[in-house]
């Protein structure tokens, strides 16, 4: 008999956690926080994608994968015409995208897991649709809505290796980013 | 003049970083990975304390730390760990290598002031 390594409270659990990381994160300021909603999956990248911020999530007992779609109209920069200022804008929302996937990493390491998180990596925008491709157990989609009336995709996969629970994690954590921590 | 490294990736980050304690008159200059952090510190003996990210692409924050204790023979310079990372694992490794502080992502600018009075100022 097959064994279930990712049960529906914890595909909910994990969905949950993104969208909480991502509200509190992706904005460009804290009171300009995205709406997070779901869409179905697969969810093709939009016409004017221009690349993909990929974030790696891993331990020993899964690799999660969140992708940022970067739309045209989500860049935002004084002058169109100064590729400085796009690569400033990109690498701006990747911070952005670093900080949502350090959350979770942090809300996925509670409990004791020693979770790893990659450097954001800039993929062409043709990359989203691999995720499908490497038969994840879990694969959803999202639309970050900014209150400019752009938004970027998103994707959350994850290839679990052994069982594993993500459902007791959406309980509000108590997370200190931000604080000095003297040693 | 004491004067402050900031060493990360994210040319965000860089400019947040810097551009706030330049504004509150501290001399700051920058780095974009641990290596390009060593060579900064090894040309420039002014730097009094160095807020770092982690995960960088070429040399990582943590490695830096441990080479400016070890290749630099620099037991007393402070470091600040700026980063997403917060797993206890890292921060004893920190701790080993002598990191003075953690601050966890994102920048606010009066933690890291705090820690610049603290540790630099006393």
């Amino acid at each position: 008999m097959a064994t279930t390594l990712l049960s529906a409270a914890s595909r909910a659990g994990l969905d949950a956690l993104f969208r909480r990381a991502a509200a509190a994160n992706i904005g460009p300021t804290p009171q300009r926080a995205p709406d997070v909603v779901a869409v179905a999956s697969p969810h093709p990248p939009a016409a004017d994608c221009v690349g993909v911020l990929a974030f790696t999530i891993t331990s020993f007992r899964f690799r999660l994968v969140v992708m940022l779609g970067v739309n045209a109209g989500v860049l935002e920069w004084d002058d169109p015409d100064a590729e400085a200022g796009r690569r400033a804008a990109i690498d701006a929302l990747a911070e952005r995208g670093n900080m949502a996937c350090g959350e979770m990493a942090r809300d996925l390491a509670r409990g004791g897991r020693h979770v790893g998180l990659s450097t954001p990596t800039w993929l062409r925008a043709s990359a989203s649709p691999l995720l499908e491709a490497s038969a994840p157990q879990h694969l959803s989609a999202f639309e970050l809505r900014l209150d400019n009336g752009a938004h970027l995709d998103a994707w959350v996969a994850l290839r679990a290796y052994a069982p594993i629970e993500f459902d007791t994690l959406v309980a509000a954590s108590a997370d200190s980013a931000g604080e000095l921590e003297l040693f | 003049m004491a004067k402050i490294l900031v060493v990360d990736d994210s040319s965000t980050v860089r400019d947040e970083v810097a551009g706030f304690f330049r504004k509150n008159g501290i001399d700051t200059i920058a780095a974009v990975d641990g290596r390009d952090g060593l060579a900064k510190l090894r040309a420039d003996p002014g730097v009094k304390l160095v807020i770092s990210d982690i995960n960088m692409p070429d040399m990582d924050g943590l490695t830096m730390v441990e080479k400016i204790r070890g290749e630099l023979r620099n037991a007393s310079l402070a470091v600040v760990m700026l980063t997403t990372e917060n797993n206890p694992q890292m921060k004893e490794r920190g701790r080993a290598a002598g990191v003075k502080g953690w601050i966890v992502k994102p920048f606010r600018g009066e933690s890291v002031l705090e820690a610049f009075r603290k540790i630099v100022q006393g």
